[in-house]
């Protein structure tokens, strides 16, 4: 049982000194670089002042959400993917549970799981579909594509998928390492659509992952945010062509992914 | 709403928990049986507040693998634990064997993961000073902590993945065991829940003020919040299986409302539990049993009691297990399916610990003592922050 999935919308957030935009849809000229200094995700969904009740994790997410939210209708399902999850909600309350009354925010501790970004997505947006929270550490991109594959093969339906990552605070950035932030957007559907960009067939294959090609993916895996293991799909996309990328998965097996421009 | 024609043949075949009742099923549905609660006044941890929790006995002395000693955390122990109940291990060794090691997947519920060591080594930190080199995120605080060690220890080398959708997470990995299979990626997945009591969980949900100072008491007049648990629930989910066990349907909806507390109608989780009737092609009366998610705080319950009476009616035979092993957070979808199998096999409706007088708006027909009868469809209820809901349905 095999179902052709298709790709109606792809979104990069990360740092880039080209002028070029989409980010996503022009990897193979644009040079990667650091953000702005000050500069923070900044989702229309959540008014700017009241971003300061969400975490850099959740803007990031929330960002990436609603670039590919107008390429899904309203029953799709949501993929969030984080490897490290809500890293400067947990310093904080790391740091509060040092003191004797280890006394924590409520709001912190209830945006401090894995699944705030994709909750406060769904109360941004008032979504009452399914949505899902995966960490697969290293992996999480394969991972979470793997989950958004397999609902819009078995359940029919349309899935955005969300990856993020951002850098921690002291000092959880030694053990936590990475350093940028990077979210990223991908809306799969089981119906191809005027808005269809590609022809997505999948399979597990004991095949190496495939290098990036650009000179952009190369440098931003080397900030090791495994958001960035999304970019050989992307590289596809991007250029319009035909071919093959095989993401990373936990085990023994990875994720091949056979794209056909449309 | 997956298309289950091919799904009726994937079944659970082997299972194991690990709770503060015991470990293993002789203990479970021995306490399942005489209604006993394993919430005890916390004896342990720095808590600055008086509370009961269920806390699983003797983790401390159980030989880790030495050669994955970097994994040792109070979460892989209660994994490790689950895997030495029930002949659970020999068991997720046959079905490698039988089906190749790159057949078989590991999924994996958690909220905290390994968290309670990241607690340890940042709260013997210096004030300002680095954390010690040789503390590891992989091996402890990452939500894939325990899948990596389930998938290191057991050599699955299908794919490995962790959900954390807080109080629904484990709930959820059961859904994804199904898919992979069914999909044909995997012809069997380890999948379940693990959550160990940490500094997190239990000051987070007082600050909230949702930690009550007495066993708790789901559906009573009287409730007043939660008592915290821990477990390790796991099952082997399998094509071709010879058991008579199986998930025949799920649902998965968000509220979209808030993140830690459902519309007081509870139409979210009442449209995942529609779902999950829908897709195993059942009708209400079809159902004998409702497993509460049951947290004992007063609006929680109260949701859940008119989403059950919407989706089901209110006449259905309903408990919640929290009052017997506490509220084991990510690890509860998992552990209380187990509890679920359980009840199916022995043709028990398991009582609801801990209920004295029933809230006049809970439902009707929950009952404190265990009673018996034939089961052939229960419903399991896990709800989790951000408006997560998850439904199943397991039948026998």
């Amino acid at each position: 049982m095999q179902t052709e999935i298709f790709v109606e919308a792809f979104a990069l957030i990360a740092p880039s000194t080209a002028d070029a935009q989409p980010l996503a849809h022009s990897l193979s000229t644009a040079v990667f670089s650091t953000f702005p200094e000050g500069w923070k995700p900044s989702p229309e969904c959540i008014p700017a002042r009241a971003r300061r009740r969400y975490s850099p994790q959740t803007l990031l997410a929330i960002q990436a959400a609603e670039q590919i939210a107008p390429a899904l209708a309203a029953d799709a399902a949501w993929v969030f993917g984080s490897a490290y999850g809500e890293g400067e909600t947990l310093q904080l309350i790391l740091e509060a549970l040092r003191g004797p009354a280890m006394a924590i925010r409520p709001t912190r501790f209830q945006n401090s799981v894995h699944n705030a970004a994709s909750g406060q997505w769904t109360i941004a947006r008032s979504i009452k579909t399914a949505a899902t929270s995966i960490c697969g550490a290293g992996q999480t991109a394969g991972s979470s594509l793997l989950k958004a594959l397999l609902q819009v093969q078995l359940e029919h339906r349309p899935v955005g998928v969300v990856l993020f990552d951002a850098p921690l605070p002291a000092p959880l950035d030694t053990s936590h390492r990475l350093t940028c932030p990077a979210g990223a957007g991908l809306a799969l559907s089981n119906r191809q659509s005027p808005r269809s960009c590609a022809r997505l067939v999948y399979s597990l294959v004991q095949q190496a992952e495939t290098p990036p090609q650009t000179r952009y993916a190369k440098d931003a895996l080397a900030s090791l945010n495994p958001v960035f293991s999304i970019l050989p799909l992307f590289e596809h996309l991007g250029r319009s062509g035909t071919g093959e990328a095989v993401l990373g998965l936990n085990g023994a097996l990875n994720l091949k992914l056979e794209v056909t421009a449309l | 709403m997956t298309d289950t024609s091919s799904a009726r043949n994937i079944g659970i075949s082997h299972s194991a928990l690990v709770s503060c009742l015991g470990r293993g099923r002789a203990s479970h549905v021995s306490a399942l049986r005489e209604g006993k609660s394993g919430l005890r006044e916390s004896n342990h941890l720095d808590l600055p507040f008086r509370c009961f929790l269920g806390a699983v006995e003797d983790l401390a002395s159980l030989p880790f693998p030495k050669h994955l000693s970097a994994y040792d955390n109070r979460a892989n122990r209660l994994a490790l634990a689950a895997l030495q109940s029930d002949a659970f291990y020999d068991n997720a060794l046959a079905t490698q064997e039988k089906w190749g090691a790159s057949r078989c997947g590991v999924v994996i519920g958690t909220s905290t993961a390994g968290v309670e060591m990241l607690e340890q080594v940042y709260r013997a930190r210096q004030e300002g000073a680095p954390m010690p080199a040789d503390y590891s995120m992989q091996h402890h605080d990452s939500q894939q902590a325990v899948a990596a060690f389930l998938q290191e220890y057991l050599n699955f080398l299908g794919p490995s993945y962790s959900i954390s959708t807080a109080c629904s997470s484990s709930a959820k990995a059961l859904v994804d065991a199904y898919q992979l299979i069914e999909a044909g990626l995997c012809d069997a997945v380890l999948v379940g829940g693990v959550d160990s009591l940490c500094l997190t969980s239990l000051n987070g949900f007082e600050s909230l003020e949702l930690i009550s100072r007495n066993p708790c008491k789901p559906c009573d007049r009287d409730r007043d919040g939660l008592s915290i648990g821990e477990a390790a629930a796991f099952m082997i989910v399998e094509r071709d299986s010879k058991s008579d066990l199986r998930m025949t349907g799920y649902g998965e909806s968000s509220d979209g409302t808030n993140m830690s507390t459902p519309p007081e109608d509870g139409t979210g989780a009442a449209a995942a539990i529609r779902q999950a009737l829908k897709q195993a092609d059942l009708v209400a009366a079809d159902i004998d049993y409702v497993n509460l998610h049951g947290t004992a705080t007063v609006v929680n319950d109260a949701a859940e009691a008119r989403a059950v009476s919407s989706a089901i009616g209110p006449a259905v035979a309903a408990s919640s297990l929290k009052g017997a092993i506490g509220h084991t957070l990510g690890a509860a979808g998992a552990a209380e399916a187990v509890l679920c199998l359980y009840a199916l096999q022995e043709g028990i409706i398991p009582g609801n610990p801990g209920l004295e007088q029933l809230d006049p708006k809970a439902l009707p027909n929950v009952a404190p003592q265990c009673r018996e009868a034939p089961l052939k469809h229960v419903v399991s209820n896990s709800f989790g922050f951000g408006g997560s809901n998850c439904a199943l349905v397991l039948s026998r």
